[in-house]
């Protein structure tokens, strides 16, 4: 790693984390401040009368538990959403935007390796990520402990969130990927954010769980790997998926290094 | 010790720093670089001439290992220019064509960002650039001319003092007083056993700086002349004869010539400018 351009990257994204983290604490509030077991009954008439609907936007009521309710309202669309769109703004200018604007050149006009450069922005892109998540955390623990005191399971919630982080650790190193592999900003951004949006929508639809054919989407989107419902639970299944996910992730980011390393630079 | 060594053999075998072998690199289209080989030697200024799209740029990609070789070899300190490039970046000063720094830090946080990633102390070398060039580094970088990008990135490349400078198109941008305080800055360079390849189309600044010059047509390199050959190749000499030893005498003065007794000899050098427009004509006519 190469501590300047780190630094230079982590403050360059400042503004962009403050950003995404004041988004995610406005629902957080939201949903905590909605929080409430005996609107839980209406939520949950208003479910059972247009259940598609809600499931698609990753709502369902199944749990009247804090927990069950931040997963129910959070983990479906928020926090995969927001974080992913992070990632793949971010990522962009990582390494395929610098390519794009030449201003690589200065960078590589240095006794420092590809390698390193890859690796530090890698380091950039993991460590926002966890920064996001962290930042979620904290909003959940302090609003749920002000509004809801008593009412939310902690290590529960450190298990879903972790699980989160594995989950946009693996997004963060397919955006990489392709932002090694791109020469613009702007391509790295349609094919990432294409892919993303396609896998997210096709997510929704498999949510809304009307047939069996819907049911087999389960197979063409990586977030189906990502159950919070199940890891709260510490059911198998929801902890093999995300190992999956963590071992995928891991795999992109050793091809971002692969790739960013030996591609010819038309800088 | 093992320095003067050094120094004692590159002396004696006239060690190549930068070593081009057949370097061939095919984009399609007749364009690209092909069988292209050259040799710059230590303390050497080598000029880089050819017109837009001539493959100046690609062979200088090559030599900071952007881009791999496909067939030939790249080298420079006998080190493969892709391979090894974190070694050979150690000792290489470069400024690129299409000059593009970092537009939100002012030239200050620029260059004291490089000096940091580069993990080098550079203070002294860069006051002394940023005021030879009188540029002001307080100014954010998106709002600097073209010009005064152009100084930063040269005060970026030479604040290193390193041993290479790969420098393309070093003065586009820069006014003529600063183009001539650009060709001192070089000339002290070449002073100091500085190993220096620059493409420039310039020709008073290359004229005024190289050693050796290169012109590279079509992706080959049609030409490489050493400059005081060029120039005797392409003088015109002229005999008068004056009515007395005095006027001679002023004529020659005036004339820049060589007078003997009531003759005096005059050489008209064709400007270098005139010698490349007619390689450039013959090739548009082939």
């Amino acid at each position: 790693m190469n501590k300047t351009l780190y630094l230079y990257e982590m403050k360059k994204s400042g503004i962009m984390l403050l950003v995404f983290s004041a988004i995610i604490l406005m629902y957080v509030v939201c949903v905590i401040w909605m929080y409430d077991p005996e609107m839980m009954k209406s939520l949950k008439q208003m479910h059972d009368s247009m259940p598609q609907v809600m499931s698609a936007a990753g709502m369902d009521v199944t749990s009247t538990t804090l927990i069950g309710f931040l997963i129910s309202y959070l983990y479906g669309f928020i926090l995969l959403v927001f974080p992913m769109i992070f990632i793949i703004l971010r990522s962009r200018n990582l390494l395929a935007g610098k390519v794009e604007k030449k201003n690589m050149a200065s960078l590589l006009a240095a006794p420092v390796s590809r390698r390193i450069i890859v690796q530090t922005q890698i380091l950039v892109i993991i460590t926002c990520t966890a920064i996001l998540i962290i930042a979620t955390t904290v909003f959940e623990m302090v609003f749920c402990h002000l509004w809801e005191p008593g009412e939310l399971n902690i290590s529960q919630l450190c298990a879903i969130n972790i699980s989160l982080f594995i989950l946009h650790f693996f997004i963060g190193g397919f955006c990489m990927a392709i932002s090694a592999v791109c020469n613009e900003a702007s391509l790295a951004t349609g094919i990432s954010g294409g892919i993303g949006a396609v896998m997210f929508l096709v997510q929704m639809i498999r949510n809304t769980q009307i047939s069996d054919t819907v049911e087999k989407f389960k197979y063409f989107t990586f977030f189906t790997l990502y159950n919070p419902g199940k890891i709260a639970d510490n059911v198998e299944s929801g902890i093999i998926g995300i190992a999956v996910l963590g071992v995928l992730g891991l795999l992109f980011y050793f091809f971002t290094v692969i790739l960013f390393e030996k591609k010819d630079l038309p800088i | 010790m093992t320095l003067l060594y050094q120094h004692l053999v590159r002396g004696v075998m006239d060690l190549n720093v930068i070593e081009l072998e057949h370097l061939t690199r095919d984009y399609g289209c007749g364009k690209g670089i092909f069988d292209l080989s050259l040799n710059v030697k230590q303390g050497e200024v080598f000029g880089f001439l050819g017109p837009n799209g001539a493959g100046k740029t690609t062979t200088i990609r090559h030599l900071m290992g952007f881009i791999k070789a496909k067939s030939g070899k790249c080298m420079i300190d006998g080190m493969d220019c892709m391979k090894d490039r974190k070694a050979i970046q150690r000792k290489t000063g470069y400024l690129s064509g299409e000059i593009s720094l970092f537009d939100e830090m002012t030239g200050d946080e620029y260059l004291s960002f490089v000096e940091k990633y580069r993990g080098e102390d550079s203070n002294k070398k860069k006051r002394d650039l940023i005021e030879r060039f009188e540029l002001d580094t307080s100014v954010k970088i998106r709002k600097m001319s073209k010009g005064m990008k152009q100084k930063t990135g040269i005060v970026a490349a030479f604040m290193s003092d390193p041993e290479i400078l790969i420098l393309d198109e070093p003065t586009s941008g820069l006014d003529p007083l600063m183009q001539q305080r650009f060709t001192s800055l070089i000339n002290e360079e070449k002073k100091r056993q500085k190993t220096i390849l620059m493409s420039s189309h310039i020709f008073e600044e290359v004229e005024k700086t190289c050693d050796r010059i290169g012109l590279i047509r079509g992706g080959r390199l049609s030409e490489v002349k050493n400059i005081e050959e060029l120039r005797t190749q392409h003088s015109h000499k002229y005999t008068v004869f004056l009515e007395s030893v005095e006027e001679a005498k002023k004529f020659a003065e005036d004339f820049k010539g060589e007078v003997d007794g009531k003759m005096v000899t005059v050489r008209k050098m064709q400007t270098l400018e005139k010698i490349f427009m007619n390689y450039y004509e013959e090739d548009e006519n082939e």
